[in-house]
């Protein structure tokens, strides 16, 4: 099954989809300045979006 | 240093969960309860809520009685999910309905989201209980939209409407309320929420995307009749031309493994 999404490009679209909101979370946190619980934020967006390898 | 830190604070939020209150309770719904909450996770709402109180400038021990809000509604639309999808385990025990029953699933579940709301109004905050209420009528809308397009092929749009009721709609309310108890002013609160209701729209997509990884999940989505973002992706594909019959009819009823006799 998974070969039908690799094939077809649906699980390619969709990461990118899932990164774009990872993106959109970055920007909402651009307004803040540098401190250790932006840091923890933007490492959470990371771990769990920017760095899923597929 | 990071991840030290989210450890840490994850251990307070561990800790905070051990500590809520059930002593109104009957131990008959007690124990349905505890353990629910004792299953843990990665407790990545309280974890938002937190970090947004002290972004702002606020004190983390403002942020308590909102994540342990969060986290209750959050269980309580778990054990819901659970029995309508039929799942038979949570973090890798037995799910509430199949350790205690359907019935007394359902009423702790109805149960977490009332002690939700008790813990937000404890914040004195009015701000605090309506957005909860908000957010918490959300999610069910979010469930009951999903169960209504179980089985049909729907949009992108219609996807993400959903995946933000379900599941972006509680990020929203988890950074929104730490920036709110934590002092932050208007513009802060909204970049925040901003900033939960793209994290937890991802977490959806990521859901998916992760269950055709491992294998498991995207079985049971299609045997459910879930619509996923990569299932809308693939159905839309070009690469189905020419391939035969490629589309999507999901089983009807349960599949044989999960049948009772």
């Amino acid at each position: 099954m998974r070969r039908i999404y690799e094939e077809s490009g649906a699980l390619k679209r969709a990461v990118e989809r899932m990164r774009r909101y990872a993106e959109g979370c970055r920007k909402a946190l651009a307004a803040f300045n540098p401190s250790e619980a932006l840091n923890c934020l933007l490492h959470l967006v990371e771990s769990y979006y920017l760095k899923l390898e597929v | 240093m990071i991840e030290e830190r989210l450890r840490g604070l994850k251990e307070y939020v561990d800790e905070a969960i051990e500590h809520i209150d059930l002593s109104s309770l009957h131990p008959l719904m007690e124990a349905p309860i505890r353990y629910m909450l004792k299953t843990g996770g990665k407790r990545l709402r309280p974890l938002i809520c937190l970090l947004s109180a002290e972004l702002v400038g606020g004190d983390r021990r403002r942020a308590v009685k909102p994540f342990l809000a969060l986290e209750l509604i959050h269980n309580g639309t778990l054990i819901h999910d659970d029995i309508i999808d039929e799942d038979l385990t949570r973090r890798g025990k037995p799910s509430i309905h199949i350790a205690y029953g359907v019935k007394r699933g359902i009423l702790a579940g109805d149960i977490l989201l009332s002690l939700g709301l008790r813990y937000a109004s404890e914040t004195g905050d009015p701000r605090v209980v309506r957005w909860l209420s908000e957010t918490s009528s959300k999610m069910v809308q979010g469930v009951a939209l999903q169960t209504h397009y179980r089985r049909r092929l729907t949009s992108e749009e219609t996807y993400l409407e959903i995946a933000y009721l379900k599941s972006g709609s509680l990020f929203e309310a988890s950074a929104a309320l730490g920036a709110l108890v934590g002092g932050g002013v208007e513009g802060e609160v909204e970049q925040l929420a901003a900033f939960g209701r793209d994290f937890g729209v991802a977490y959806q997509i990521r859901d998916d995307v992760h269950g055709i990884l491992t294998g498991e999940e995207a079985l049971n989505d299609l045997v459910n009749g879930d619509v996923t973002l990569p299932l809308i992706y693939a159905l839309k594909s070009p690469w189905r031309r020419g391939r035969g019959s490629c589309s999507w009819r999901p089983m009807r009823g349960a599949p044989p493994w999960r049948r009772r006799r």
